[in-house]
């Protein structure tokens, strides 16, 4: 099939096959940025995973993004638990001092 | 050494000393979980040890359906809760489930990068930050990416759906990243 060209906005001509990919680039690349956590978690399936890596694939912009939100994440995960800087045991005797005031469970 | 599993069933006999070893293994994890939460080491100490009174009153209650830690996530997120509401009134925060995570990310990290890069640097980077980002979306990202619990799990503890769990932690994270960026850049190279 052969695409007639169209009049663009600012004069240039597109084929009807350019318009359609222009108008799903812009729909991807406001979609992409709202379920970048659920890609990276794996919990996107799979027909939104392709159209994820499909965008990112062919745009800079949310290709940077979703790299930064993987490596903060991947970071955050690393973290060691918050620890109570030895007071576990401290807590441990306060609260068993707690329990007479209460019956056995 | 008697299993976790061994102490919660002594301690729901009433069992002090059972209870008081379970209490010393998981301390550590609670206080850490409500420091990340927003509460001072003063709250944390307070609270952790509430957390850990409720526990014990409500053994019988607990069927171990869910991990002992992550029941205790749970009473732990409900305590801090009450502490937040006794400590003054509900901040006014700018909707967090209604701002477009990318529009309202700040214009350019708050945090200075120092000279060196140092784990304890990283998590103090970290802890300050997450002191940026309203309570909800906090929450998310120290129950799903700190104590690394499910997103079912997670939100169960804070009581909203998954998908509006999922919500709250993407813009927290997303925040995050603005944030921290400096320093995440700085590892990677």
């Amino acid at each position: 099939m052969v695409c007639e060209p169209l009049r663009g906005v600012n004069g240039s001509d597109v084929t009807v096959s350019e318009f359609l990919q222009r108008a799903r680039f812009r729909r991807d690349h406001r979609w992409a940025p709202r379920h970048m956590s659920e890609f990276v978690d794996g919990e996107l399936r799979r027909p939104r995973r392709a159209r994820m890596v499909r965008h990112v694939r062919h745009c800079p912009e949310c290709r940077r993004l979703l790299g930064s939100l993987q490596r903060t994440i991947g970071a955050l995960q690393r973290l060691p638990p918050g620890g109570s800087d030895g007071r576990a045991l401290q807590i441990a005797a306060a609260v068993r001092l707690r329990l007479d005031e209460y019956p056995a469970p | 050494m008697p299993s976790e599993h061994e102490l919660i069933r002594k301690a729901r006999e009433g069992d002090q000393d059972a209870f008081e070893r379970l209490v010393a293994m998981h301390a550590d994890r609670v206080y850490g979980a409500l420091r990340r939460f927003g509460l001072d080491a003063t709250e944390a100490d307070e609270v952790a040890q509430e957390v850990f009174v409720r526990a014990w009153r409500g053994l019988p209650r607990f069927h171990e359906r869910a991990q002992f830690s992550t029941w205790l996530y749970r009473i732990a997120f409900n305590e801090a809760q009450r502490q937040f509401s006794r400590r003054r009134p509900a901040p006014v925060e700018a909707g967090p489930d209604g701002d477009d995570p990318v529009l309202s990310l700040p214009d350019s990290p708050r945090l200075e990068p120092a000279a060196q890069t140092l784990d304890r640097e990283f998590e103090r980077a970290v802890d300050e930050a997450l002191a940026q980002l309203p309570a909800e979306w906090r929450t998310a990202v120290v129950l799903r990416d700190l104590e690394g619990l499910s997103t079912r799990e997670a939100a169960r503890i804070a009581g909203v759906r998954q998908a509006a769990f999922k919500s709250r932690l993407h813009r927290g994270r997303m925040q995050l990243r603005a944030l921290l960026e400096p320093y995440i850049d700085r590892e990677e190279s």
